[in-house]
């Protein structure tokens, strides 16, 4: 098999987990489980095959194909693979973790009602996903894009019998459609600036030689390619949740917790940096672009780190903690390094789905989602804290874990670009010691507030949480930002300072968090009287969805409101009905003619004969 | 006698029949006055055909005789159906279709 | 050859069945359904025959029969297709079928309904099949005789109001182009109503520019009031709200497709610079259908209704595609019109199932319904996305095409059209949401779900067509593209030697600014 059928296969297998799954009966529902399972191990097995070569230390060839989908003079939109070492390691993320999760999912969901969905569901995601990894053009990943964005909104309304689910759904993907907007008018503009009308493309590899063409034509072009570039951010806003469109994500957690996990922490919320990623050719051509990526993905790191301080669910804290992360990679991208934003992605990828797995499993085993309803976890549940642990370890970024690494990478790129963005990111770090450590010191250490028996979960759930917690502590030393930049790892030292002050600010939150949660109750009820109102404002969400409820509520529910009574009134009573009442006063006035008596119409027949006559004979004769 | 004579008859036996239409109230007369009209008509085409030494007016006339005892039979019999259905005979009250 | 003769019978057969329905006696319901089904199932077999057997590589007209009728007036009967017409053929031939299976609910006077059901879909294949004007103003008024007892009989709320609404505008609308054609047949001086002769010679500049600048809106207006262009669409929303399931269908889906296949067979092949110099404001009205629709339809609480504002919502993409006047965007619009057509239905289809059951469509007495009737709820989901243009459905390529082509020549109102799909996903998806998820509703307990074959065959049928379209346009696409490529070189073969751009709106807004100055500069002579 060559490597471009090998690229085919793995978007294909999913697939057909998808399409088979609905035809399994009820009764063997397990089935439809270990089905889906089997198409994304392959997915996984067909990646390790073609990622093969950076394994043996090899440089990778990237490559190319495609068939073609739409062919109109003008317009040839293909459908293709391109495969490079950036979709090679995001594939890798993808399948990888995406078997871990699928096989955790077995157990978790086993009970479910809807468990064919479920599954269902799941592949539709991984097809998705997979699609916008190898997608080759801008058009095709945008068709992808779309698909997690639904496969997100089916699996977030998983429950959809319950409101929440069901509202959070509907937010996920409207807020997503909004970013979209913007993509898809970004995707046109870049059309028109690819070339002569007939050569236009959205090829990755086209648009990466014309791009720079059009900048370089005209000076007045460069404001264009940073409107363009903008408007292909505003995707990434709502899919990779930054601010202002963050408020799905939060939300989202009403979906099952593989779901959160694989979905809103791993993969598709990353889907945005990828696409920077692999835009990032062209976003460099717009310094103007690059640094309003870098404010917004640093000002979401701490915006979201503050509010994950005050949240009791726990699956809320780790979103707030996704929403953060993101920020991160986000802003180093914007700060000019696509490796370093793509790294610190792989190893959130594996910490944060470790967070998640390790909440499902509590949550899966105590049936709670309150913080302080748990308490005492550790004692109970020994493996399950561990692995807890090592991530949350990973996540502040305390060295040896993977996170150490990633984050490290981005604060010394920081220290060098931008000074006020490093200390953000750095004062960050502290904000995320101390909401993870809160978190740890509530739920699982102290005493149990829970009365029934609890027990780990069973072999199929503690599995992935192994293996996860295995590359989340060593994924650093795996040589991952060598896949993307073999030579920039020895470009520059990582300052010493750097390292220092983040592990300092990491030790700080958690000696914070330590003191004051484990401090009386006196104490932490005064503390939490003083900060009162700061308080309040986080638990407010810093008024973000107030602010978009009263939008709608008081800006387009009246404007629909208007449209629909102008339609009644102005459209259907004012113009229809109203013409309707002229024709019919002047049939009443016309009516008066008809007498219905023969002889009157017969008079009138009459003499009209005798005025046609004379006109036609007497007048002509003479004229 | 010239084709005028018959013309100017035919003329009057028209006006004759056209004012027996418009003005009589009720509808056996206003059918006889029809009858006269057209036979009027017929005067007008054996006068022609006599006068243009052509057989067709003749054929036209006799066609309208068949066709007005074919109008004959059928307005009477509506006539017995509105003097059953209505109880007169007199158009001025025939207004069903008044609008 | 089968197919030589094969076109003729598309009118045919419904008129056949018509007349075969009426001899079956009004007590065999059962009878009279199942021969509907089964004629409307052969002529869909025909439309996809001759779907198949189109040759996509020529831009003529194919299976063309073509008799001589009033040759003093320069009549006669001639049918044949294009890579439109079979397109659209395809379309009707589908919906036509789907509407026949989902008519089983309809409880009274069976015969009557089926024996119209067959002459509105008869009139309808005539216009698509058509090549003479004669003939093609001929089916499209025969295909609103039908439409007023259909709704007015077997409607439901305020039936007779919508009945006769529906009838006059659409009439009034046939008045207005019916001006047109006949000044088009007078002004050409050839004697012949035979639109195959008459694009021939268009191309070679047969009517006069200043025929065309006032013939071209009598045939745009005329044919749009049947789309619902803005202002002339109220009558859509009510029609829809008010007529059996199997009318909503078809006229949302067909009928409303008639008007842009007209403008496009008729103003764009006979009139180019009239079409040239109306579009720009066609353009600016379609961006008003598309947000306004899609607004008001947020602010419904009717299934119906909501569904109705959104075909007129739609339905400005396809003049958006039309009034861009270059192939891509084109080429999109008759892809919508098949997309939209089978989405349109299908929504209807799914109301009227969950209507039948249910007895009320008020979305707030709704509830949690995708417990009850999974099927009919996902099949709902899914329409609800490609009403919102999400990728996989055919909708998606037909927008896409669409924004891609009207991007080129209108940049501006592209992007408010693209807003529009965002408008479009939150009242599909708040429909969704508080009709099937939710707590369920104890009240629709016993609901029951689509199980059977039969009953699940429309609606399986329809989600089918848009997935597998959605992801091979190409099938659809082949066939059209060279008859939109041949439509359109005589625009650029017309406009290539004339650099004159003037458009309606252009002018409007001169006269506009020339009234402004005048009152400006006379209110303040006054003053001096």
């Amino acid at each position: 098999m060559t490597a471009a059928a090998s690229a085919w296969w793995i978007l294909f297998f999913p697939l057909a987990a998808f399409l088979l799954i609905p035809l399994i009966p009820e009764k063997k529902r397990t089935l439809g489980g270990w089905l889906a399972c089997a198409g994304m191990f392959c997915a996984f097995a067909l990646t390790v095959k073609i990622a093969w070569p950076i394994f043996e230390g090899q440089p990778f060839h990237s490559f190319h194909a495609s068939i073609e989908w739409i062919l109109i003079p003008n317009l040839q939109l293909e459908f293709g693979v391109l495969i490079d070492s950036l979709s090679v390691l995001m594939l890798l993320v993808v399948t990888g973790v995406g078997s871990a999760i699928f096989y955790y999912s077995l157990e978790y969901m086993a009970q479910d009602e809807g468990y064919r969905r479920y599954f269902a569901g799941l592949s539709l995601f991984a097809f998705s996903m997979i699609g916008i990894v190898i997608s080759a053009n801008l058009l095709q990943l945008f068709i992808f894009w779309e698909l997690v964005g639904l496969s997100s909104y089916l699996l977030i309304g998983h429950w959809y019998q319950k409101n929440e689910a069901a509202d959070a759904g509907k937010k996920a993907f409207l807020t997503n459609r909004v970013g979209d907007f913007g993509f898809l008018i970004g995707i046109l503009l870049l059309w028109t600036f690819s070339g002569a009308e007939a050569a236009r493309s959205l090829n990755f590899l086209n648009l990466n030689v014309t791009i720079p063409a059009f900048a370089q034509a005209s000076a007045s072009h460069g404001i264009w390619i940073t409107l363009a570039m903008l408007l292909v951010f505003s995707g990434v806003l709502g899919k990779s949740a930054q601010f202002p469109l963050h408020v799905w994500l939060p939300d989202a957690m009403e979906g099952p917790t593989p779901v959160s996990a694989l979905i809103h922490a791993a993969t598709m919320v990353a889907a945005g940096v990828y696409l920077l990623a692999r835009t990032f050719p062209l976003f460099s051509l717009s310094p103007a672009a690059l640094e309003i990526v870098a404010y917004l993905g640093g000002f979401t790191a701490i915006f979201a780190a503050t509010q994950a301080i005050v949240q009791n669910d726990i699956k809320r804290i780790l979103a707030y903690s996704t929403l953060s992360q993101l920020g991160y990679m986000v802003m180093a991208i914007g700060l000019g390094s696509a490796a370093i934003g793509m790294y610190h992605l792989t190893t959130h990828a594996f910490f944060k789905a470790l967070l998640f797995l390790g909440a499902g499993s509590v949550i899966h085993a105590t049936h709670e989602q309150d913080i302080w309803n748990m308490g005492g976890l550790a004692k109970k549940m020994p493996v399950t804290s561990v692995t807890f642990f090592i991530a949350s370890f990973a996540l502040v970024g305390f060295w040896p874990a993977s996170g150490f690494f990633s984050k490290d990478e981005i604060l010394s790129l920081a220290f060098l670009e931008n000074k006020f963005l490093f200390w953000v990111a750095a004062f960050t770090v502290f904000l995320t010691a101390l909401y993870m450590s809160r978190l740890i010191v509530v739920a699982f250490l102290g005493t149990s507030k829970i009365r029934k028996k609890l027990h780990e979960p069973t072999q199929k759930m503690l599995l992935p949480l192994a293996a996860l917690a295995v590359l989340s502590l060593i994924g650093g030393f795996l040589g991952i930002q060598n896949i993307l930049s073999p030579a920039s790892h020895s470009s520059h030292e990582t300052p010493v300072f750097v390292v220092a002050l983040a592990t300092a600010f990491g030790i700080l939150g958690v000696l914070a968090a330590w003191f004051f949660y484990r401090s009386s109750r006196k104490i932490q009820n005064r503390f939490q009287t003083a900060f009162a109102p700061i308080r309040e404002i986080l638990v407010r969400k810093y008024y973000m969805d107030d602010l978009y409820d009263l939008l709608l509520r008081y800006i387009q529910q009246p404007f629909a409101q208007f449209l629909s009574w102008f339609e009644r009134k102005v459209i259907v009573e004012g113009l229809v009905n109203h013409t309707a009442a002229f024709a019919a006063f002047s049939g009443f006035c016309l009516r008066k003619l008809q007498t219905g008596r023969i002889q009157t119409y017969l008079s009138v027949f009459f003499f009209g004969v005798v005025i046609l006559v004379y006109c036609f004979t007497i007048a002509n004769l003479h004229p | 006698m010239t084709l005028n004579h018959y013309l100017i008859t035919s003329g009057i036996l028209f006006a004759i029949g056209a004012f027996g239409v418009l003005g009589r109230r009720n509808v056996i007369i206003i059918l006889l006055s029809i009858e006269i009209m057209l036979n009027a008509a017929n005067l007008s085409f054996v006068a022609f055909a006599s006068h243009l030494n052509d057989l067709g007016g003749q054929v036209i006339s006799l066609f309208v005789i068949a066709i007005a005892a074919s109008e004959v039979a059928i307005g009477l019999a509506i006539a017995v159906i509105l003097f059953r259905e209505q109880g007169t005979l007199d158009p001025e009250k025939m207004n069903l279709m008044k609008g | 050859m089968i197919t030589h003769s094969i076109v003729p019978w598309f009118v045919f057969i419904p008129l056949l069945t018509a007349g075969l329905i009426l001899l079956i006696p009004n007590n065999r319901s059962r009878l009279i359904y199942r021969v509907s089904v089964a004629a409307n199932a052969l002529t869909l077999f025909l439309a996809v025959v001759v779907f198949l057997n189109f040759d996509s590589h020529q831009s003529g007209w194919q299976f063309v029969v073509h008799r001589p009728w009033v040759s003093a007036l320069g009549i006669s009967y001639h049918v044949g297709l294009d890579g439109i017409g079979v397109v659209m053929v395809l379309l009707h031939g589908l919906l036509s079928f789907c509407g026949a299976c989902v008519s089983r609910s309809i409880d009274r006077n069976i015969k009557l309904y089926f024996t119209l059901y067959s002459i509105l879909v008869a009139s309808i294949f005539g216009v698509f099949t058509s090549l003479d004007i004669f003939f093609l103003y001929l089916f499209y008024e025969m295909a609103v005789i039908p439409l007023y007892p259909l709704i007015g009989i077997w409607g439901s709320q305020n039936r007779e109001y919508a009945a006769m609404k529906l009838t006059l505008y659409i009439s009034l609308g046939a008045v207005l182009a019916l001006v047109g054609l006949l000044s088009i047949y007078l002004a050409s001086g050839l004697q012949t109503f035979d639109l195959v002769v008459l694009s021939e010679q268009a191309k070679t500049g047969l009517f006069s520019r200043q025929f065309q600048l006032w013939c071209a809106p009598l045939l745009i207006f005329g044919f749009g009031v049947i789309a619902s262009l803005w202002p002339f669409h109220s009558w859509s929303p009510i029609g829809y709200a008010a007529a059996p399931t199997a009318v909503s269908m078809l006229h949302a889906g067909v009928l409303k497709k008639l008007g842009i296949f007209l403008i496009i067979r008729l103003v764009l092949t006979l009139l180019p610079e009239g079409a040239r110099f109306w579009m720009p404001l066609v353009a600016v009205l379609c961006i008003v259908n598309i947000l306004y629709g899609a607004w008001a339809a947020m602010a419904q609480n009717d299934m119906k209704f909501v569904i109705g504002f959104a075909s007129v919502s739609h339905m400005g993409y396809a003049f958006l595609g039309i009034a861009a006047l270059n192939q891509i965007a084109l080429t999109g619009t008759v892809f919508f019109m098949f997309a939209h057509g089978i989405m349109a239905a299908l929504c209807f289809a799914l109301i009227g199932y969950i209507y039948d059951q249910t007895h009320t469509r008020i979305i707030p007495e709704l509830g949690g319904l995708a417990k009850q009737i999974p099927f009919i709820a996902v099949c709902f989901v899914m329409a609800a996305f490609a009403s919102s243009g999400l990728p996989g459905f055919a909708n998606f390529v037909s927008e896409i095409l669409i924004f891609f082509g009207a991007w080129e020549t209108y940049p501006l109102l592209t992007v408010l059209a693209i807003f529009g799909i965002v408008v479009t996903a939150t009242y599909m998806l708040r429909m969704v949401r508080h009709v099937f998820y939710g707590a369920p509703n104890p009240h629709w307990e016993k609901l029951k779900d689509a199980k059977a074959l039969m009953i699940k065959l429309p609606y399986g049928l329809l989600v089918a067509v848009l997935l597998v379209f959605g992801f091979w346009p190409s099938f659809l696409l082949n066939a059209i593209r060279p008859t939109t490529e041949a439509l359109l070189e005589t625009h650029h073969s017309i406009f290539l030697t004339q650099a004159k751009h003037d458009s309606a709106l252009s002018v409007g807004t001169r006269q506009l600014s020339h009234l402004a100055h005048y009152l400006y500069h006379g209110s303040r002579k006054e003053n001096a």
